[in-house]
């Protein structure tokens, strides 16, 4: 080994602190004693995950102020690479983990018979796997990190093994994932077998050397979007999303909402734009082919659901139709306002979802269901899960002040300028389409008296978290000029070093 | 016909046989049996290309373990073993069609790429290439190691989910 | 190597046919007398209770889980083991090791917290 211990594991510090954090959660969750356990794991859950935060932005910082690109260690390889884009995820990705970890306890108190002290490191073993895939450029990375993640959210999403829901959810999420993990792989194995290399530069180069795109290429790269695609929950792969969201732990649906969305991003991105540029056209069609057929099942689906989560569940697909546009209309260079697009709205994205399934959350402790029918009345006896609740929905809505309208409008208008006009009009429609839906929620929630009256006893942890995203939510909303320059730091993903 | 080629359909038919056996008969125990047969066919397939390391961790994990995993799974549900179960619903035809479908259009591409095969014949000694690969400085490193705590997550959400009451 | 593979095809061969000609074999020269007793299923001697078919203990299946992950773990120490020398050779032998420490200390970790988990135990 050379250099100092600094340089050679620094750049991928979030992870090594990520990954000692889950070891040390799942000891300490073997030897403390049992009256103690609880309070002290999530502390130190809380306090590695800060962090493996500080260590995100620390490389940032370090990789922006250095006027030279910053050395890689070389037992990295060509597996992993951290720059801008991948840094920045990474910090949103700690962020999200850190909400639902703020959200979790008084509800795992509540619901969970068995596991209390095991969702903790599995949960920063998910956010780990998450970590690992927004820096990845290597095919069996993604691959291992990916599997990781997903192996993870299926445990976690059936974890209330008294529930039938839950346990279904679990398995239908998990048949449903190892399914689109065999597409992934397989197209995986075409696309080494036509290249003969699984990171992406060298892929890249050996498609340029193919000269005229050779269809098994394509099919290659199909098949991982289809893969991609699942585990993004992007319609016409989207059929274990509503169930998931349903039966599954609701912070738990809150991470593996935003998380694995990221994650899948940044996965789509790098695959693409490193790997594939030499096939843009085909893949920009297809790509935005599965952003309208997204949106449009999404919004349209949400519109009938009598249960939150699930509408949640088809506004999410909805919401991944909206950031594919992104993905869609990247121009030639990355070097370009387009890309911050995409940032800021998985920035914006984080905050809004997470906070809806905070407020989710909450409503559940008191003991009501998760139909939109209990939220009756909900603005007289808690005003501020009410209010956020309104918030949360209208930034998801694109209303301003909130962020989302920010979000929506740097993506709207790359598509334009791509040339996507048609799918910006789609988005436009979706988004107007999409306001009823969040808005009967609203109304329920501010128009209906309550039949039975609730009181809402809510921890601090818990406010905290939501107060959080409503911060977010509106700070970003008022105030967006800073992340659309942070965002615009992290352009050049395909910065040839 | 040389031997190799002989071999290599041989082979094709045990794995085909094998697969078909697995999704359509109606006790889960021959299909889990039959599923080893699959697994030994693609073992073969990778002794046929020279990947003798790859062939060896089939057997051991595929033919070994996965296969008696899979046993005890069926073993300890109830009502899935001596009854006839139907491996098939209404859709079947319609995933038949598909799936044939995607097949012809595969076959129909492969058939029409000349796939860029490197001039070596075989790949002399697969164990050190694989080990290499593995640990050597700025190759599949993160991976590896990426794989262990897959393999730990993967232990411990089983061992959750199987077992009852929390201790 | 065809030869190698030869041998080994040979081998496949001979131990079915053994197999077969035992059975047909046996199948001529014995004769056939069926009775109730003769026709139950063989369990130690004792009259047979209930089908063969009985539902294990999940006990069974999270052993052959742990087992598959431990086997997975040795197909990796494997070539690990073949290359150390080369590799402690190129002066990489520090790092091998310690790659293999971690990965090693990883599933430790999962191994330990089977054993506080009771898992290992057998009642």
């Amino acid at each position: 080994m050379s250099g100092d211990f600094g340089s050679v594991i620094g750049p991928v510090a979030p992870e090594i602190i990520l990954c000692v954090l889950g070891l040390l959660l799942l000891v300490a969750g073997m030897f403390l004693p049992a009256h103690r356990k609880a309070t002290i794991i999530f502390w130190t859950c809380l306090v590695g995950l800060g962090t493996a935060l500080c260590s995100c932005v620390m490389v940032l910082a370090a990789i922006a102020l250095s006027p030279e690109p910053l050395q890689m260690p070389n037992w990295l390889g060509a597996t992993l690479r951290v720059d801008e884009f991948a840094l920045v995820l990474k910090i949103l990705i700690n962020l999200a983990t850190i909400l639902t970890i703020l959200i979790s306890p008084e509800y795992i108190q509540h619901r969970l018979t068995a596991g209390r002290s095991e969702y903790f490191p599995l949960v920063v073993f998910a956010a780990l796997g998450m970590t690992l895939l927004v820096s990845a450029t290597d095919l069996i990375t993604i691959y291992v990190a990916m599997e990781l993640t997903s192996l993870v959210s299926y445990v976690l999403v059936g974890y209330m093994k008294r529930d039938p829901k839950s346990t279904e959810a679990g398995m239908k999420y998990f048949l449903v994932g190892a399914a689109s993990s065999a597409i992934m792989l397989y197209g995986m194995s075409l696309t080494y077998g036509m290249t003969g290399a699984t990171d992406l530069a060298s892929i890249r180069r050996a498609i340029a050397e193919l000269g005229s795109p050779e269809p098994m290429v394509l099919v290659g790269l199909i098949l991982m979007v289809a893969g991609f695609g699942f585990k993004l929950a992007a319609a016409p792969f989207h059929m274990w999303a509503p169930e998931a969201y349903e039966g599954g732990p609701t912070p738990i649906v809150a991470l593996i909402s935003v998380g694995p969305k990221m994650a899948g991003i940044a996965v789509l991105l790098h695959v693409l734009e490193i790997g594939f540029p030499e096939i843009r056209d085909h893949w920009s069609a297809l790509i935005a082919a599965i952003a309208a057929i997204s949106m449009v099942l999404g919004n349209l689906t949400a519109i009938p659901q009598k249960n939150i989560k699930r509408m949640l569940a088809y506004s999410s697909i909805g919401q991944i139709g909206y950031i594919l546009i992104g993905v869609a209309s990247l121009p030639q260079s990355m070097n370009d306002w387009r890309t911050s697009g995409i940032i800021v709205y998985l920035l914006v994205y984080a905050f809004m979802n997470i906070g809806a399934f905070a407020v989710v959350t909450a409503v559940s402790n008191a003991g009501l269901s998760d139909d939109i029918e209990d939220y009756r009345g909900l603005a007289q006896s808690s005003p501020l899960l009410a209010v956020a609740l309104l918030v949360f929905l209208a930034s998801l809505a694109g209303l301003p002040p909130t962020a989302g309208l920010w979000g929506k409008a740097l993506i709207f208008g790359a598509a334009i300028y791509s040339g996507f006009t048609w799918l910006a009009v789609v988005g436009v429609a979706c988004s107007v389409v999409s306001v009823f839906y969040y808005f009967n929620v609203v109304r329920v929630m501010f128009f209906l008296k309550a039949t039975t009256p609730h009181t809402f006893r809510n921890t601090h942890l818990l406010t905290a978290g939501i107060i959080i995203a409503i911060t977010g939510t509106l700070f970003i909303g008022v105030y967006p000029e800073p992340f659309i320059a942070m965002a615009r730091v992290g352009q050049d993903i395909v910065a040839a070093r | 016909m040389d031997w190799h080629t002989c071999s290599f359909y041989v082979l094709s038919v045990m794995i085909l046989g094998s697969a078909l056996m697995v999704v359509s008969l109606r006790n889960i125990v021959h299909c889990a049996l039959f599923l080893a047969f699959t697994f030994m066919g693609v073992a073969g397939v990778f002794a046929l290309l020279h990947a003798e390391f790859l062939a060896a961790v089939q057997v051991l994990i595929y033919v070994g373990a996965i296969t008696v995993l899979i046993l005890f799974a069926v073993m300890l549900t109830q009502k899935t073993i001596g009854i006839s179960l139907k491996q098939t619903n209404r859709l079947a035809p319609l995933a038949v069609l598909s799936a044939v479908t995607f097949l012809c259009m595969i076959a129909v591409i492969a058939l029409n790429t000349t796939f860029p095969t490197s001039g070596q014949h075989t790949v002399a000694v697969s164990t050190q290439t694989i080990g290499s690969a593995i640990l050597g400085n700025g190759s599949y490193v993160v991976p590896f190691e990426v794989a262990s705590i897959l393999l730990l997550a993967a232990m411990v959400g089983a061992i959750v989910i199987a077992r009852g009451q929390d201790n | 190597m065809p030869s190698d593979y030869a041998y080994v095809a040979l081998f496949a061969a001979i131990g079915v046919a053994f197999i077969i000609a035992t059975l047909v074999f046996s199948w001529f020269i014995r004769p056939s007398d069926p009775s109730p007793e003769k026709l139950s299923t063989y369990e130690c001697a004792e009259e047979p209770v209930g089908p063969a078919h009985v539902q294990f203990r999940v006990g069974y299946y999270v052993f052959a889980l742990i087992f598959v992950i431990f086997d997975v773990e040795t197909v990796f120490i494997y070539p690990w083991a073949v290359l150390l020398r080369s590799f402690a050779r190129n002066g990489m032998g520090m790092f091998a090791f310690v790659e293999m420490v971690v990965f090693l200390g990883i599933l430790l970790v999962g191994l330990g917290y089977a054993w506080r988990k009771g898992v290992l135990r057998w009642e």
